[in-house]
């Protein structure tokens, strides 16, 4: 039997990153996987104040640091909800706030850092064990993280790879979407996205074995329903309540469809945590709670020719 | 610093929220503009004879608004399907978390039937015999009297059973809509009612309307013949009366926490959760509230007392019928305005239905999500995209529930009240100590969750009053005998009962998984302590 821990949607938080690789020693996974979406999505500039304390702005509120210890705090709160804080000045935050460029660059820079603390963490803590380290980037990450990730000689980055999970399993990756309202920096149409899984498709070699590790699940499942969104991003209600709407992939759920893998591995919309199946495909997203630090995560246990069992957890 | 200095890149998930006014839509719909529209003015009187119905409403709706703090935090703390279940299962202990979620959730939908069984058995019946008193129709008052027999009870319940679980199948966006229609029929209701009793002048136009309906001289024989049949009025200080009827104030507003299990997703979800429970609490007290007021001025309680007691109590030694539709159609005979009363109480009551149709399926998914259920239990259909599984289980209960509403008085709402209010205790303790055996998870939720008090947790203080609140009316239960008379040892029993199968199915459940498929279902369960 092999036991496989799969996450995603991290978004950057440090707690969930930290208690992830935890639980992957408390639950003996034997397989590690982290579908996508690993890099956060704010900056919180800190900056300093004429009276030499810090403030920082985030989750609609005012943030003051007077000592050093309340500074530490501070950064570390704002590390384990998924943002990067950067202590700056009056001078630099204003530079930054009208020059686009330098932003993103200083967005990138931070990113890629924390990948490669991460990388590191996993080697500290996994390596060696048995228990081999998957990782991909999602629809929401740059692609300069890839490079963080294929730096290390334990986490194997996957994205477009078919990896051998163990002696019989193999696993196609993607960390590509089909294209988002936002426009993120690996949303694809459709099209493309399907090309992407079936050029890995046909090199699996038994595919009542494999495990599709897909960032996007496949549409109209109980893992794709998201809030209904109008052209101003504001979610759609009607009778008091959000419409919910499937807005996963059709390329994904016509490979799903067409290949009848053994598991299909998702993650992408938080709120749809839970499980689904599409013929004798098992479909499970572990959902995500990034913000709250809580770390949400999907437990499948995989004899030779079936699934064995699943478990979400949490924590 | 004044700005809101923060940079946000292009990344998905970054949406506004939902208004909290539609959140507060949907509370309303919960507490139901139908079914405790009719209990406020009947029920409390008949139960409580003396209390004084707005302060009752007044102070129950303020201690409901600690307890939907505490559930907007419990909500906000583990935003997921079951949110009480989930949180109480994580922070206090999942076997008494699944039994307490497992009793809510059966007794939930075997009152649903109860409720769905009021639709002949007193809501047609008495709008068949308030059309047929007011536009002189012998035939209806004679029919109504026939719905409420058993078999048709049994027959048009169970219609009404599979009209909500058709309804309750539909893709969302039909769904809403009929929530949608059934919010603003129900407010097109209240204005006429409010219209029609604004229209009398005083307390004799009242009683002149009523005589010219009931026959001369009833409204005044209706104390004198109550209190011949064992009606005693006041029989307690007022205020002790008003606040041991705490628990049917309760029961009045009970659903105002509901959308806190499946409004979780949202952005600024705290926010939006208090302001939506808040708000549905606050609608529904003043429309109430203000159907008290202008009612104990046409009319005393003492006399809504006695209507009542004449219609519950001693049923057939008078014509009676205790409602404010029947009150203020007295006073307004206007049949089309009489027809749409009629039209949107029974179309909320099953919007009512509905609601629990829907909480209890958030319930099982939550199980199933925690591999307690069978995954099958959770299935949402393809082309529908509704959970029909979830749903036929429910509708089975349901109909359980209208079986035993014409055998037994075990799932009368006042009972279920009480059971729902023993399960909560499970969550409210959790949320007690969350602060403490949580720390770290409390420091980082939302702020709403971990404000202080004076350096004290927001969420134990409110908690205790909320805990307060619920063990006051588990006592007043069994210390005041209006509520005591239904509750039984067979209640007890029931409830005992209902209680220990969850705690053998959560047990049965961990133990089949582990033996099976390798895994301990007590791991979900597990605080994951970082590296």
């Amino acid at each position: 039997m092999t036991r496989i821990l799969h996450a995603s949607d991290f978004h950057g938080s440090d707690i969930v990153y930290r208690k992830f690789l935890s639980s992957a020693k408390i639950h003996k996974a034997d397989v590690v996987i982290i579908g996508g979406d690993i890099t956060g999505k704010a900056m919180v500039p800190v900056i300093e104040q004429p009276d030499g304390s810090r403030e920082a702005y985030f989750f609609a509120t005012n943030h003051v640091a007077r000592t050093k210890e309340e500074l530490d705090e501070l950064l570390k709160q704002i590390s384990h909800i998924g943002f990067y804080a950067y202590p700056t000045n009056r001078r630099e935050y204003e530079e930054l706030k009208g020059d686009p460029k330098k932003l993103d660059a200083l967005f990138a820079k931070t990113m890629v850092e924390r990948v490669t603390q991460w990388v590191k963490l996993a080697e500290e803590h996994l390596k060696g064990t048995g228990t081999k380290f998957f990782m991909m980037a999602g629809n929401d990450d740059i692609y300069d993280v890839d490079e963080a990730i294929n730096s290390s000689d334990y986490v194997v980055n996957i994205e477009g790879k078919v990896v051998q999970i163990d002696d019989y399993h193999e696993m196609i990756n993607t960390g590509h979407t089909n294209m988002t309202p936002w426009e993120c920096p690996r949303d694809l149409p459709e099209e493309k996205l399907g090309e992407i899984i079936e050029n890995m498709a046909s090199q699996v070699k038994d595919m009542n074995r494999c495990v599709f590790n897909l960032h996007c699940p496949p549409y109209n499942t109980k893992l794709d329903q998201a809030p209904k969104l109008d052209e101003n991003m504001t979610y759609v209600h009607k009778g008091g309540q959000i419409e919910m709407v499937p807005v996963g992939s059709t390329a994904v759920r016509n490979a799903i469809e067409k290949h009848q893998p053994m598991l299909g591995l998702h993650g992408h919309i938080h709120e749809a945590r839970g499980f689904d199946r599409i013929g004798r495909t098992l479909l499970i997203n572990g959902g995500s709670e990034y913000a709250e630090g809580i770390c949400r995560a999907a437990i499948v246990n995989m004899d030779k020719d079936k699934i064995k069992g699943y478990l979400f957890i949490s924590g | 610093m004044a700005e809101k200095a923060l940079f946000v890149r292009k990344a998905s998930g970054l949406v506004r929220a939902i208004g909290a006014g539609d959140a507060m839509i949907f509370g309303v719909h919960c507490i139901s503009l139908s079914s405790s529209g009719l209990i406020s003015f009947a029920w409390v009187v008949f139960l409580w004879p003396g209390a004084d119905l707005f302060s009752l409403l007044t102070i129950a709706m303020i201690l409901c608004l600690f307890h939907a703090v505490t559930y907007s935090q419990i909500g906000a703390t583990m935003p997921r399907a079951g949110a009480d279940y989930v949180f109480a299962s994580r922070t206090l202990n999942p076997t008494l978390a699944f039994a307490s979620s497992w009793t809510l959730t059966i007794f939930s939908g075997v009152v649903a039937g109860s409720l769905i069984a009021w639709i002949p058995s007193t809501v047609l019946s008495s709008f068949c015999w308030s059309w047929g008193k007011i536009f002189n129709a012998p035939d209806l008052v004679a029919y109504s009297q026939t719905l409420t027999s058993g078999t048709n009870v049994l027959i048009i319940g169970t219609i009404f059973v599979l009209i909500t679980f058709f309804t309750m199948i539909l893709p969302t966006r039909p769904i809403l809509r009929i929530l949608e229609i059934g919010f603003i029929l129900g407010v097109i209701a209240w204005i006429i009612i409010f219209a029609s009793l604004l229209s009398a002048s005083g307390p004799a136009a009242f009683k002149a309307a009523w005589d010219a309906f009931m026959g001369a001289g009833n409204y005044d024989s209706v104390i004198s013949t109550a209190t011949a049949h064992g009606f005693n009025y006041a029989p307690m200080p007022a205020g002790l009366l008003t606040v041991a009827g705490l628990i049917m104030g309760f029961w009045i507003y009970y659903g105002y926490y509901i959308p806190t299990f499946f409004a979780g997703e949202l952005k600024e979800a705290p926010k939006t959760l208090l302001i939506g429970t808040w708000g549905s609490l606050i609608v529904t007290w003043a429309i109430f509230g203000l159907g008290a007021l202008i009612i104990t001025k046409l009319t005393t309680l003492q006399w809504m007392s006695a209507e009542a007691y004449l219609f519950y109590g001693s049923p057939g030694v008078m014509p009676a019928l205790p409602f404010i539709t029947f009150y203020s159609a007295v006073l307004l005979p206007n049949a089309i305005l009489v027809a749409i009363v009629m039209i949107a109480f029974v179309y909320t009551l099953i919007n009512l239905a509905q609601t629990y149709f829907f909480y209890c399926s958030r319930n099982i998914f939550a199980w199933a999500f925690d591999r307690i259920l069978p995954g099958k239990i959770a299935d949402v259909s393809t082309r529908l995209r509704s959970p029909v599984v979830a749903m036929a289980l429910i509708s089975l209960l349901a109909w359980i529930g209208v079986v035993l509403s014409q055998t037994t008085t075990i799932f009368v709402q006042i009972n279920f009240t009480l059971f729902a209010i023993i399960t909560m205790l499970v969550p409210v303790f959790s949320a007690i100590i969350y602060p403490f055996t949580k720390k770290d998870q409390w420091k980082n939720s939302p702020s709403l969750v971990r404000k202080t008090v004076a350096g004290f947790p927001l969420m134990t203080l409110v908690g205790m009053v909320t805990m307060g609140y619920l063990l006051w009316m588990i006592y007043a239960s069994y210390a005041y005998p209006a509520v005591g008379g239904f509750i039984t040892l067979n209640t007890v029993a029931t409830f005992v009962g209902v209680f220990v199968v969850g705690l053998i199915i959560f047990q049965a459940a961990r133990y089949y998984r582990l033996k099976k498929e390798g895994l301990d279902l007590g791991l979900t369960f597990k605080e994951i302590p970082p590296v």
